[in-house]
């Protein structure tokens, strides 16, 4: 209760404030609060205050704001209003937690306040407190159990704690009380019934998924999922015959969904290849322009049918001219029988069409244009680089270029080719060939971009991006508004590889709050989508915001943070002016006046650029700050900038690491990276049983991994070189570590991970540098192992032997120049057109001379606890 | 590959200019968070607006039935909090899991608890 009510007049400003609020007259909302405050008796009054912050709030002065509300709260403690305003207040900071304790204290005050309940519910979901949100709808439903959103919020509450039971009885009432004549079209009654029976899938109750659709198929909007629900139903009762006829006809109205095939197949359960061909070959008849039912039979066939089938789907798709041939067909290529059917085919195809224009020189039948020569030289040059025959595919590609010099995707293609060989540099040459045959084309231009930042070309590749980005702002900034994740980590791992880890680290910090401002936008949809009663898609909403850091953008940018703040731990960054302090006692006076000046020259043009950043910077804001007074929008606030020099000189890199971590750990724990990161943190911060926890992930996913193996070895050593680790945790340690070393000391460990993997370098590599790091001693042998190069490695890529070379020049092996120049020419026979295996003759050389993208294994070494 | 005329799909309806040629360089009135820009007017349709009323009559069986559950639901849940709270568990070891593992009080107080005080077996379970 407020503790002074407010007389007559000043009770009906006080409503007439909060309407303001309502319809967002803040101005007049403010000039109410002044005639209430003016006056001497109220000029206290906690609720007015508060209001009055409520608003300034609203119009942007975040601080005013505070000030206010928190007067009028500590003057008025037991208002509900106070509180429920300082918590509107956390909330629209997004401090969501601090608004949930304001909401809860309001509750308090006043247990049945409608609104406080509804402000409380949204935060709770917001911040998934399912249980929590549950109870509150409880309370809502109490209240006011006439109103629609109500039940339905209740039953969403159920469902997403996955009481089915719960859930459909809710909903059930509430379908009931729906009085939708049965020949009426309803869109939310249709959402209403395909959400209902979404639960029931969930729950696994198939017949009764089954009979609810078939019960209310007149009245769903949505006619194409009621036939996919139909099928899928009939399919898990079994009962096959509708099941099929259901597939047939949902293939009838799209043939090109895949799903429907396996679907039909299920249904028609055929017992011999020639029956399953059947199938296909009946749709084909049926939809003679259908792709699918000629593709699909290729995954199942083999030996000769398959290269009759291949033979007749190949030629149509020469013929016609159909660009992405080869990544229609790309899956198949891990059957190396399927391969070199392929390879016999289309080889025999160009052979023929360059003398005969035709097929196959046995045949005779209507020439074949020019073009298909093209495609079919297009598609061997995809097939040998997907092969790793670099200098084949380029002979291909070339051919095809000579015959038509103006394709596209003939650039595009060799610039691929260039970039799996390790010449990124002639990648980026050719992928900027590719895109000047138009530069009205957005995705090669993005292409192009992506190609030089892979050649560290930053620059460049912000001026090629420059060209489809807006007007007035720098392509970075624009970029950045735009949420242009794939841009933002290249650009990352651009500036990673320069060495540049502050404007690295900015990169990867932008692409966080990417990911947290998608999380938070999905407030605004809980009330919207009950409103709409767009149940279904509301609640997938729920789920992928669930899983959102999953994505591959948060892993690259995480991933390239963690590796950064790692070697920002091993080397921190000293102050500049520091650095040359001590220099300058060691120079002359003349050095020391010309340094003095050079560092003087430097700092006016920083200064210069600085102002001119400063002066641009203002003008936006302004610009911003106008448009903002004009539309009196709810703002945020601004967000702290990011400054390269601030991210690379953090006190606690690891700290900050473990931020990037920890979402990874709950959502990408099925990727075994997740975890070698995580150990090479904790080992950094001498957390022993952390390091366990990541090690026993990591070796449940794959106990052969080499990077794994080399965080085993140094674990051990460490918890054998600690021996003053807490009772407790030694029990623990020595329990665990036993299932994972079975007693072998590291030296026969070692011996025997080299063994196990005698044909792969990749393992050869990180035994070889375990061996060293164990032993330094063995250092000739280590390296000999690590540079085999025989037949029997089974492992030749560019990749990996750009690895070993890497790890020859950081140290791992400690000194061994000779030793990388004869491995790093072997390398060169089998790869002449890697720029990394090319003499020290060839300027900047980016894959080498930047060691500086490394996977941590190598750094770690150097370093212990 | 190539873009004949450069449809850009955006929340607002605005005059976009040229078909085929540039499209992001020329947009008009811009707002400073675009990709948001619909937020605005969901707060609209949103805020305080009425909400609808359904007329049942059958009201009160449903609550019933929704009476019932709550009861059980709360009495299980209070069983199991009971059984917990039983285990004794000491100071030191709470702190050796929140140090070690980098978890929250109440997450290492409910790992020691679910593991009968039993420390060990508290962190190797943590540890998988």
């Amino acid at each position: 209760m407020p503790s002074v009510p407010l007389p007559p007049k000043e009770s009906n400003l006080f409503k007439r404030i909060l309407k303001c609020y309502e319809q967002k007259q803040y101005k007049n909302g403010l000039k109410f609060c002044k005639m209430i405050l003016s006056n001497p008796k109220f000029a206290e009054h906690g609720e007015t205050l508060a209001m009055k912050g409520l608003t300034l709030n609203c119009l942007g002065k975040k601080e005013e704001a505070y000030e206010f509300v928190r007067k009028g709260l500590r003057n008025d403690v037991k208002s509900h209003v106070c509180w429920h305003v300082y918590g509107l207040l956390q909330r629209s900071d997004k401090k969501y937690d601090e608004a949930i304790k304001c909401y809860r204290n309001a509750l308090k005050l006043d247990k049945d306040n409608l609104q406080i309940l509804r402000d409380l519910s949204l935060l709770q979901i917001q911040m998934r407190d399912l249980e929590g949100y549950r109870e509150t709808r409880y309370q809502l439903l109490q209240l006011r159990p006439t109103q629609r959103a109500s039940w339905i919020g209740y039953a969403i509450a159920y469902h997403l704690l996955k009481d089915y039971d719960m859930a459909l009885k809710l909903l059930e009432e509430f379908r009931k009380t729906q009085q939708i004549p049965p020949n009426k079209i309803d869109y939310e009654y249709s959402e209403l019934i395909l959400y209902q029976n979404q639960v029931m899938r969930e729950a696994d109750l198939f017949q009764e998924s089954l009979e609810h659709i078939e019960t209310y198929e007149k009245q769903i909007c949505d006619k194409l999922i009621v036939e996919e629900i139909r099928g899928e139903m009939l399919l898990k009762l079994g009962r096959l015959k509708e099941a099929g006829e259901v597939y047939k006809e949902l293939i009838d109205r799209n043939a090109e969904n895949w799903y429907y095939y396996e679907g039909l197949e299920k249904a028609l359960q055929p017992s011999t290849l020639e029956e399953r061909l059947q199938i296909y070959e009946e749709v084909s008849k049926r939809h003679p322009r259908a792709v699918s039912p000629r593709r699909l039979p290729l995954n199942f066939v083999s030996g000769e049918k398959f290269r009759e089938l291949m033979d007749k789907f190949l030629r149509v798709n020469f013929s016609k001219g159909c660009p992405p041939l080869f990544t229609t067909l790309k899956s198949l290529y891990y059957n190396p029988e399927k391969v070199s059917t392929v390879q016999e085919l289309v080889t025999g195809y160009e052979a023929s069409l360059k003398t005969c224009d035709l097929f196959s020189p046995y045949e005779n039948g209507e020439r074949e244009p020019p073009t298909t020569l093209l495609w079919v030289r297009y598609f061997l040059a995809q097939h040998f680089d997907k092969l790793g025959q670099c200098s084949l595919a380029l002979d291909y590609i070339n051919a095809a270029i000579a015959s038509t010099p103006t394709l596209i995707e003939l650039f595009y293609l060799k610039a691929k080719i260039y970039k799996h060989v390790g010449n990124l540099k002639e990648a980026a040459k050719w992928m900027d060939e590719a895109q000047s045959l138009d530069t009205a084309d957005r995705f090669i231009n993005s292409k192009c971009a992506k190609y030089m930042l892979r050649a560290n070309m930053v620059k460049d590749a912000e001026e090629m991006c420059s060209k489809f980005t807006r007007e007035g702002t720098s392509a970075m900034e624009n970029l950045n508004e735009m949420q242009c994740m794939w841009f933002q980590t290249e650009c990352a791992t651009a500036y990673q590889r320069l060495g540049k880890y502050g404007d690295a680290l900015k990169k990867c910090h932008e692409v966080e709050r990417h990911f947290f401002e998608i999380t938070d936008d999905q407030f605004d949809f809980h009330t919207y989508c009950m409103r709409k009663m767009t149940l279904r898609a509301y609640v997938d909403l729920l789920r992928l915001e669930d899983v959102l850091r999953k994505h591959a953008f948060y892993f690259k940018a995480a991933r390239s943070a963690i590796e950064i703040y790692l070697k920002l731990h091993d080397n921190p960054l000293t102050n500049e002016s520091k650095e040359q302090e001590v220099n300058s006692e060691n120079l002359s006076a003349k050095e020391l006046k010309k340094m003095l000046s050079k560092q003087r020259r430097a700092q006016k043009k920083a200064k210069l650029e600085e102002e001119r950043k400063h002066a641009e910077r203002e003008r936006q804001q302004k610009n911003q700050k106008k448009k903002r007074d004009e539309e009196e929008e709810e703002t945020s606030g601004p967000k702290e900038e990011l400054v390269p020099e601030k991210l690379e000189r953090v006190e606690n890199p690891l700290e900050e690491a473990i931020k990037f971590l920890i979402p990874l750990k709950n959502l990408v724990a099925d990727n075994i990276d997740t975890h070698l990161l995580a150990f090479e943190i904790y080992f950094r911060k001498g957390k022993f049983l952390l390091m366990l926890q990541s090690v026993k992930r990591a070796f449940a996913i794959n106990n052969n991994n080499p990077w794994l193996h080399e965080c085993l070895i140094k674990f051990s050593k460490a918890v054998s070189d600690h021996s003053n680790l807490p009772e407790i945790v030694s029990k623990v340690l020595t329990q665990e570590m036993q299932k994972i070393f079975i007693n072998k000391d590291l030296e026969s460990f070692n011996e025997e991970f080299l063994k196990h993997s005698a044909t792969s370098i990749q393992h050869q590599l990180s035994g070889a540098k375990m061996m060293y790091f164990l032993d330094k001693s063995r250092q000739e042998k280590a390296i000999a192992i690590a540079t085999r190069l025989d037949e029997t490695m089974g492992d030749k890529n560019v990749k990996i032997l750009t690895k070993v070379c890497e790890a020859l020049l950081d140290g791992s092996f400690g000194s061994c120049h000779s030793q990388y120049e004869d491995y790093r020419a072997a390398c060169h026979k089998l790869f002449p057109f890697t720029s990394a295996f090319m003499p020290a003759t060839n300027e900047d050389d980016s894959s080498i001379t930047s060691v500086n993208h490394t996977a941590m294994n190598h750094d770690v070494l150097s370093n212990e606890i | 590959m190539a873009a004949e005329g450069d449809v850009e799909l955006e929340l607002e309806t605005e005059p976009n200019g040229s078909a085929g040629g540039a499209d992001g360089g020329g947009r008009a009135a811009e707002k400073p968070r675009k990709h948001d820009s619909g937020a605005a007017d969901l707060e609209r349709v949103t805020d305080y607006a009425e909400e609808k009323e359904i007329q049942s009559s059958n009201l009160e069986t449903a609550m019933s039935v929704i009476g019932d559950r709550r009861s059980r639901e709360q009495k299980a849940k209070q069983e199991r909090e009971k059984e917990l709270a039983k285990v004794t568990i000491k100071k030191e070891d709470l702190e050796l899991i929140m140090t070690e593992m980098e978890i929250s009080r109440a997450a290492a107080e409910r790992s020691l608890r679910e593991h009968l005080g039993n420390v060990v077996e508290a962190l190797i379970t943590l540890t998988n």
